[in-house]
């Protein structure tokens, strides 16, 4: 499945339930996705990297089992940018559905 | 021994071309997230040779990586560019007045105009859901183009002239000359073309409605500022067609106003894209 739009989006949320570094995000979507939304983690850092330039998100480096890690946190503009976007997405998806729902009954 | 290798030239790969001091950061992330992937694939029984062809695999096409954080972090260049080309662009508004130019301050200013256009598509693309925004400015940029070549044909000193104009006002002055002169099929070709780069502005300014947030709370001024630029350029060239010299010298005030307020925007805009930390730092 194309996720290169939705990335985002799903970071954000992903986020938004605590600061993560990449590959956390990464399997969290996976994960909780049941697989279905499956992509090349490699791409990821691109995004992270655009959001955290756009101000959506922040870095900080944290020390785990040795290893310096570099986690990622939602910032207040990033808050807002969820809650607009899931907004977005709630009528998106619906119109589809509806759209979809009354193909299926025609 | 190979699988290190093959880490290490995949990690090059993925980061080529990328500042340094990025790159060590984005290196470092990289490694972290394969060891995370190759220490979970042994954790689930692979051998090592397995684990690390899983965990390389996982992370994908090293060029495709490379590609998509070069456009990322090498954008920031483009922006510190077209930072210091709509500075200079304003400086040279303010200053141009008092200044005829020779031919080659108006081809420089030709090219910051162009620089800060396509840094601002870039922009657009890179932080708005697409848009698109490369119709008009092709329309601003072709136009400014067809505009100096026509008044150069038309004799109305398009390369010794104040070029302040080409930034904010392309040539509406010269057409003041006109008044003088018969309305030939080239002035009425130049009035065409002035009026096609209002047309742009005015469809560049459309294209971003309600994307004040995502253009540092600039896209509302912005689009205000192109519309008015857009509207009186038009509309100049209308009162250049209809010979009303009275709108025309109105609207070339309106222009003037409007066009450097909209420079002095593109400095701001530019500023915050290019240095987002110290943006984010005096918002908190």
């Amino acid at each position: 499945m194309n996720l290169k739009g939705s990335l985002p989006l799903l970071i954000l949320y992903v986020l938004s339930r605590g600061s993560s570094h990449g590959y956390q995000i990464a399997k969290a979507i996976k994960q909780q996705s049941e697989g279905v939304l499956d992509f090349k983690e490699g791409t990821l850092y691109p995004t992270l990297h655009n959001l955290e330039q756009q101000g959506m998100i922040a870095s900080f480096e944290q020390e785990e089992n040795g290893r310096t890690r570099r986690y990622y946190r939602l910032t207040q503009d990033g808050s807002a940018m969820l809650e607009r976007q899931l907004t977005e997405w709630t009528r998106y998806t619906s119109a589809v559905n509806t759209i979809l729902k009354g193909g299926a009954a025609t | 021994m190979s699988a290190p290798l093959d880490l290490c030239a995949w990690l090059r790969t993925a980061t080529r071309g990328l500042p340094r001091a990025i790159k060590a950061v984005v290196y470092e992330e990289l490694s972290a997230h394969y060891q995370d992937a190759f220490d979970e694939q042994r954790a689930d029984g692979l051998n090592a040779a397995d684990a690390h062809r899983a965990a390389l695999a996982q992370l994908g096409d090293a060029r495709e990586t490379a590609h998509a954080l070069r456009e990322i972090h090498l954008a920031q260049r483009h922006y510190v560019l077209a930072l210091g080309a709509s500075l200079a662009s304003l400086l040279w508004v303010v200053m141009g007045a008092f200044f005829t130019s020779a031919a080659m301050l108006t081809i420089v200013a030709v090219f910051w105009l162009f620089v800060m256009l396509r840094s601002f598509r870039r922009l657009i693309e890179a932080r708005l859901d697409a848009p698109n925004v490369r119709l008009p400015i092709a329309m601003i940029e072709v136009c400014t183009l067809l505009t100096i070549v026509l008044a150069f044909v038309a004799d109305q000193n398009p390369i010794d002239y104040p070029s302040v104009l080409v930034v904010i006002d392309p040539f509406i002055l010269p057409y003041q000359q006109l008044w003088e002169q018969s309305l030939t099929p080239i002035h009425i070709l130049l009035a065409a073309t002035v009026g096609l780069i209002g047309l742009g502005w005015l469809l560049l300014g459309e294209r971003l409605m309600g994307q004040d947030a995502r253009l540092f709370q600039l896209g509302t001024l912005l689009i205000g500022a192109m519309t008015v630029t857009g509207l009186g350029l038009i509309g100049s060239a209308l009162s250049v067609l209809l010979r009303n010299v009275t709108a025309l010298q109105t609207l070339v005030l309106v222009v003037v106003i409007a066009g450097t307020a909209r420079q002095a925007l593109f400095v701001l805009l530019f500023f915050r894209a290019a240095y987002p930390q110290r943006d984010r730092k005096a918002r908190a």
